[in-house]
């Protein structure tokens, strides 16, 4: 490695040597220019210009004037306009922000008041169905009571008729097979004979 | 080390007041400005800081005049360079001005301290322009605008306290008996008034040492190079080192150009504030 750079101590040396030499180049050079710059009129406390001031005078007054006029006048006034249309909306909003909660209170309110009258109209309905559906019931349960009471009737009374028939039916059997019975004499077969046919009759009847 | 190596009045007539604009060959080279004859024996010799305060003039309105169409109905401006200008006005009157005198009487000063602000500004970034230089590193310049600084807090103080009580509130009340008042409150009096005077003369040198020195110092790194032009071991590592501190001292100066115009419309718009209430 012979063409490797090696810092050592003397080259370190060497190097903050050469760096104060430079820097103390830049600092004589700056001390004999200042002193140079003394001399040679340099100074900007001494170089007044009359000419300079006057026209630094005239131009700056005329472009106050101008802007004045045409630009920081219509600026301020148009930066003041705004922020009082911006204050404006804000108090507006802030006024409409605060009607709103008030309104949205009205409303949460009255939506209150609205599911309890809704829960109330259900209720009621719900009772007046309840009441209706037993009316119907009782209704209907004497509806099919009366219905009933009807069949029951109308059961008897055909059980009745029917009964009347019977014994009419048997009484003039009787009286027939009495006398059927008074016109011949009587064997045990034909007593049999006999009663087995007015059975039959009877069943047949 | 020698000091004939950098010729001190080329490194000067770069940042000091010219007849002409030195510019490189291939752009025009040395132009010389001319020189108008009013009347009589009277001319006026047009110099590089006139150019350039006119131009700054101008480009002020140019910019300032179509941002006020924009901004006079009081809608918001569109667009990231007229919000810039929109941010530095206000920046300038809610931070500087209406804190400084009260925004009850601050309206009236508002255009006058921006077209301060912005014309300083301009004229401290002349200085960063090729070729160009810095008005403001004159003392006419920034004397002159110290000057309308000056006559503009006496006309406000004359015009809020009235012409006779703004002088008389000079002097302080005070509870001296009536032999040594005679003595003292002239004394207070003038102190007042010349007092006054001085902090407007400071203003104006405080803006002019900032400017010219930085551009001073700029002017010196860059001459070293042509300076050891002729010890050619040497060379190299000046011209490195220079342009390297060129470089940083600019972005300095940048910042510095901002911040001298800052601190001039700060201090006016102080004193405007300190006339506008007696002792």
């Amino acid at each position: 490695m012979r063409n490797t750079l090696r810092l050592t101590a003397s080259s370190g040396k060497r190097l903050t040597v050469a760096a104060f030499s430079f820097f103390a180049f830049l600092s004589g050079s700056a001390v004999l220019m200042a002193e140079e710059a003394e001399g040679s009129g340099l100074n900007p406390l001494k170089t007044w210009r009359t000419d300079l001031a006057l026209w630094t005078f005239v131009v700056f007054v005329l472009l106050l004037l101008v802007l004045w006029k045409f630009a920081f006048g219509p600026i301020a006034k148009g930066l003041e306009t705004r922020e009082q249309s911006v204050l404006d909306k804000i108090s507006n909003a802030e006024k409409a922000n605060a009607d709103a909660k008030e309104l949205l209170n009205l409303y949460q309110q009255k939506l209150s008041e609205s599911a309890q009258e809704v829960r109330q109209i259900i209720d009621d309905a719900r009772a007046e169905g309840d009441k209706k559906k037993e009316e119907i019931l009782a209704e209907a349960r004497a509806q099919a009571e009366e219905e009933r009471q009807k069949a029951l009737k109308e059961i008897a009374a055909a059980s009745d008729t029917a009964q009347a028939e019977l014994a009419a039916k048997s009484a003039e059997l009787v009286t027939r097979l009495a006398g059927e019975i008074l016109k011949k004499e009587i064997k045990p077969e034909d007593h049999a004979d006999l009663l087995q046919g007015a059975l039959n009759e009877i069943s047949q009847s | 080390m020698n000091g004939e190596l950098i010729d001190v009045a080329e490194v000067g007539a770069h940042v000091s007041d010219s007849d002409s604009f030195h510019l490189p060959e291939f752009l025009g080279g040395h132009i010389e400005l001319p020189c108008i004859h009013i009347c009589g024996d009277y001319s006026l010799q047009i110099t590089k800081f006139m150019v350039i305060e006119l131009a700054a003039a101008l480009l002020l309105i140019a910019v300032f005049v179509p941002l006020a169409c924009k901004i006079k109905s009081g809608k918001p401006v569109r667009g990231r360079f007229w919000n810039l200008l929109e941010v530095f006005l206000l920046y300038l009157r809610d931070r500087v001005i209406y804190p400084s005198i009260g925004e009850k009487n601050a309206k009236p000063y508002v255009p006058f301290l921006w077209t301060l602000f912005f014309f300083i500004l301009l004229c401290n970034l002349g200085g960063m322009l090729p070729w160009c230089g810095s008005p403001t590193g004159s003392l006419a310049v920034t004397a002159v605008l110290a000057f309308i600084t000056y006559l503009v807090v006496i006309g406000g103080g004359m015009i809020r306290q009235g012409a006779f009580k703004y002088w008389l509130h000079q002097v302080p009340k005070m509870d001296v008996p009536g032999p040594l008042s005679i003595f003292l409150k002239p004394m207070i009096f003038a102190i007042e008034v010349i007092g006054n005077l001085i902090k407007h003369v400071v203003l104006s040198i405080r803006l002019l040492a900032n400017m010219f020195a930085g551009h001073v110092v700029l002017a010196v790194f860059l001459a070293f190079i042509s300076g050891t032009a002729g010890i050619l071991w040497l060379w190299p590592f000046v011209t490195v080192g220079s342009l390297g501190m060129s470089l940083a001292l600019s972005c300095l100066e940048l910042f510095v150009a901002f911040l001298q115009a800052y601190i001039f419309t700060f201090l006016a718009a102080l004193f405007i504030g300190m006339a506008q209430h007696q002792h």
